[in-house]
């Protein structure tokens, strides 16, 4: 019997892929199922950076706002056994009570648990409206949290009535908010974010004194994309 | 007490760097690491040369720290054999002057380097465009560090009295009827992101620790070991397993059983080179 085969509590590192989704009711019929579409599509691409790419092992982690808030899973599930199950819309838009869990749960004592292990996570809003209720104050507590400070974060403005200033404020960057304006849109922008920001996310960077060299990395490419996505569009929801 | 001028027993030492799971394609170990020992001192270092991209030649700058760490504490532990233990402003003194000479000897030699050996054209892509343009025009550049980026971690051990060097991510570990570790946290070394002797404020996040004994062992490690393990006290744990695996089967013995372990622990664990300095006491 070898000298090391009894050593316990291995594990890789982790980076946890958040959605924070909007299922309020502007968000049924073609833009929830596409969100459903999109989201379960990219699943496969994920698993493949987190098994042969990543220098971390990717976990997800899926809350809905409406009418109050749901994480889909109790904690981050592993890509690789990650099953996505069908959101429905309805309600209104509580965007500050989801603030408030998720900076809860940006935590050491919750979701970012691994210690030893956990990297920065992506953050990805996706909305097509404006919250109903108090949002500034969770807003603020969460921009707080070095965890939040530290993620690469995105928004996408499902359609025009989105708040994109609120958005923007969230991802402390306008340019990381990317409005979809039709389904084709919205599939490709789920898709780009979660890829780049799965990809990004789970490498090691230096510490610069001034800037955050993966959230620049991050933001570049987002700006690329989302240049050649306004070139593109039409108006078709 | 004082430093260095006293005959060190029953001290064996070992380095050992292997490769990552996630580096096998490329098949370059950014990892460096070494030991050295005399009848006066004992020093483990290793060195982590970033994953960055902008990092392209970090294996050396790695290579360079480790063998720079080892020179500058020979002679430091050699020249200060009439420092004073008791006198903390003397020594945190010193100790300044040992990292700043450290952060010197790196800058230089990775300098010299780059003057040696002109940026390559499959490097080019890497780097940033105002660098190279800047690179171009002055055959050299002022952020030039950061493509040899690398942490820094050394353990020393002279008789009754031991210290520790650290500048970024990774872990330093004493035993002292059990491991722990000494040095204060660094608050930028955070999930994935590390300090580096390539920062312009190295000297800032260089931390030391130094106290009187003759600890049992102490390890120092990149964070590809440490990381994995989702919680600390398993990987102190396995430092134990290390240090008694060591001063019962010796390190000939001890050496290609821990590479093995290694090389299964990088696939299941962190999947990033992982280096480990050992000086253990194996008797008195």
């Amino acid at each position: 019997m070898g000298k090391y085969d009894n050593v316990e509590g291995i594990a890789r590192r982790t980076m946890i892929l958040f959605f924070l989704i909007d299922t309020s009711n502007s968000m049924s019929g073609t833009k929830i199922g596409e969100v459903n579409d999109a989201i379960e599509g990219v699943i496969p691409e994920i698993k493949e950076i987190s098994s042969s790419n990543a220098d971390a092992l990717i976990k997800i982690a899926c809350l809905t706002f409406s009418t109050g808030v749901k994480w889909m899973y109790p904690n981050p599930v592993d890509v690789n056994d990650f099953k996505w199950s069908y959101v429905n819309a309805g309600g209104m838009t509580e965007m500050g009570k989801a603030f408030e869990v998720l900076n809860e749960k940006l935590s050491r004592n919750e979701f970012m648990a691994e210690v030893a292990g956990s990297y920065a996570p992506a953050i990805f809003l996706l909305s097509d409206g404006a919250p109903t209720d108090e949002y500034k104050d969770a807003i603020e507590k969460l921009k707080k949290n070095n965890w939040f400070k530290y993620a690469l974060k995105a928004a996408v403005a499902i359609g025009d009535d989105a708040d994109k200033d609120m958005l923007a404020s969230f991802t402390g960057d306008d340019e990381l908010v990317l409005t979809a304006h039709s389904p084709e849109a919205l599939r490709k922008v789920i898709r780009f974010v979660s890829v780049t920001a799965s990809k990004i996310g789970s490498k090691s960077s230096v510490s610069a004194q001034t800037t955050n060299a993966k959230q620049d990395d991050f933001a570049e490419q987002i700006t690329e994309f989302n240049s050649d996505l306004i070139d593109s569009q039409n108006d078709n929801w | 007490m004082i430093i260095g001028n006293k005959e060190i027993s029953n001290i064996t030492s070992l380095a050992i760097s292997q490769i990552g799971a996630s580096h096998l394609d490329s098949g370059i170990c950014e990892d460096s690491s070494a030991v050295y020992q005399d009848s006066n001192m004992a020093i483990a270092c290793v060195a982590d040369g970033h994953g960055d991209s902008r990092c392209f030649r970090a294996n050396l700058g790695s290579k360079f720290a480790v063998e720079i760490g080892i020179q500058c504490v020979k002679e430091f532990v050699a020249n200060q054999p009439n420092l004073d233990f008791n006198d903390t402003k003397e020594i945190d003194k010193a100790f300044v002057q040992l990292k700043t000479y450290i952060l010197f000897k790196w800058l230089e030699r990775t300098k010299n380097h780059l003057l040696a050996h002109p940026i390559e054209d499959r490097e080019i892509g890497l780097m940033d465009h105002k660098d190279y343009k800047e690179y171009q025009k002055e055959g050299i550049f002022k952020s030039y560090p950061i493509i040899y980026g690398s942490t820094f971690i050394l353990g020393c051990v002279t008789n009754g009295f031991y210290f520790i060097l650290q500048l970024g991510d990774g872990d330093a570990a004493v035993d002292n009827k059990k491991f722990t570790m000494p040095l204060p946290e660094d608050p930028r070394c955070f999930g994935p992101y590390t300090t580096s002797l390539c920062n312009d404020d190295a000297i800032d996040s260089f931390r030391h620790y130094y106290a009187k004994g003759n600890p049992k062992a102490i390890m120092v490690s990149t964070d590809g070991l440490g990381k994995s393990f989702a919680e600390e006290h398993r990987f102190l744990d396995l430092l134990g397993v290390i240090e008694k695996n060591i001063v019962e089967s010796g390190v000939e013995a001890a050496k290609p059983e821990l590479t093995a372990f290694f090389e299964r622990l990088t696939e299941l664990g962190s999947h990033d080179d992982i280096s480990l300095g050992a000086i253990v006491r194996v008797g008195e």
